[in-house]
């Protein structure tokens, strides 16, 4: 049973969190539909979003160094929409938890089928895990996820 | 050419950070498009994707709207105002036109190409969202141009 429920409510975070859900309708509905013109979801999505991922490297700093990396991926907007935590650091790995995800906040009300979150929650990771395709010494790891049942998303930044 | 330069706002904390949302579900919204296509498919599955996320939105929202002024009280958000620099040009008996004049989503989207013709052809793609929000309430929204396709201003006129 997915649980995720929102704490931060002040005025801009709520704005955010609409134009992100909204972001989160119009992938489930091009995911839909381009199964309905007959592309497997998971493969159309993924091979979207991991592109993406590509481009927003250019978004963090060239370094190799995770608590650097992590002062740019702990920003303030992540922190608000994601009502993301910050939960240990050391030179090899960083864990992040999120307490809410407002794309899971829009997937809930559009579907019951908590299989197909799920399975498109893991894609829509891949802009995460796009971005450390091109990273030489820092990798990424989704340990758990809202979409999939968990009580957080928990992210792993770890040494390569 | 496309001229799509905001006016207002400019330097505005909570309008950039908002603006920085819609452009990040531009590209979204892009690379999922352009994946479809490169996979073969038509346009027509991102229109068919974009007009069900409007009729959805339509219910949601716009279910207990009678009138030309309601439809424009509730189209009209703080976002819409600001981010999108909108404005009612017109509410008659029968009729609202909306005019927005600046769009982030075709900001992101110059970011990533140079093809306006593209442009212009996955922006009133991505419009079929507000045909969907009209068809939801039975009503039609008649698109009189696009500052994708080259003019100052996108033009909405929603009809009973």
């Amino acid at each position: 049973m997915i649980k995720n429920k929102t704490t931060i409510q002040d005025k801009l975070s709520k704005e955010i969190r609409t134009a992100n859900e909204t972001r989160g309708l119009w992938y489930y509905m091009l995911v839909k539909h381009a199964g309905k013109y007959g592309l497997d979801e998971e493969e159309f999505a993924r091979g979207a979003i991991r592109k993406l991922g590509n481009l927003y490297r250019k978004n963090y700093p060239d370094t190799d160094s995770i608590s650097q990396f992590m002062g740019a991926f702990m920003n303030d907007q992540t922190v608000k929409q994601f009502h993301a935590e910050l939960v240990s650091l050391t030179d090899d790995e960083a864990i992040v938890h999120f307490h809410y995800c407002p794309m899971c906040g829009a997937w809930t009300n559009l579907t019951d089928d908590e299989k197909k979150i799920s399975m498109i929650c893991d894609c829509a990771m891949d802009v995460d895990r796009g971005v450390f395709d091109l990273y030489e010494h820092i990798g990424f790891k989704l340990v758990r996820a809202i979409g999939a049942g968990d009580d957080v998303c928990e992210l792993h930044f770890v040494k390569k | 050419m496309i001229k799509n330069e905001p006016k207002k706002y400019i330097g505005n904390y909570e309008v950039d950070a908002i603006r920085d949302a819609y452009e990040n579900r531009g590209r979204w919204y892009y690379y999922l498009v352009r994946e479809g296509l490169e996979k073969g498919l038509p346009l027509q599955f991102a229109r068919d994707a974009m007009f069900e996320a409007g009729q959805y939105l339509g219910k949601k929202r716009f279910s207990n709207v009678k009138t030309p002024q309601e439809f424009a009280d509730e189209f009209m958000t703080h976002a819409v105002k600001t981010v999108n620099e909108g404005e009612v040009a017109a509410v008659t008996d029968d009729e609202f036109i909306a005019e927005v004049h600046y769009c982030p989503l075709v900001n992101a989207w110059r970011k990533l190409t140079d093809d306006e013709e593209f442009m212009a052809q996955i922006c009133d793609a991505c419009m079929c969202m507000d045909r969907g929000i009209a068809d939801a309430i039975g009503w039609e929204m008649d698109l009189r141009g696009t500052l994708a396709d080259g003019h100052d201003r996108c033009t909405m006129c929603f009809k009973k």
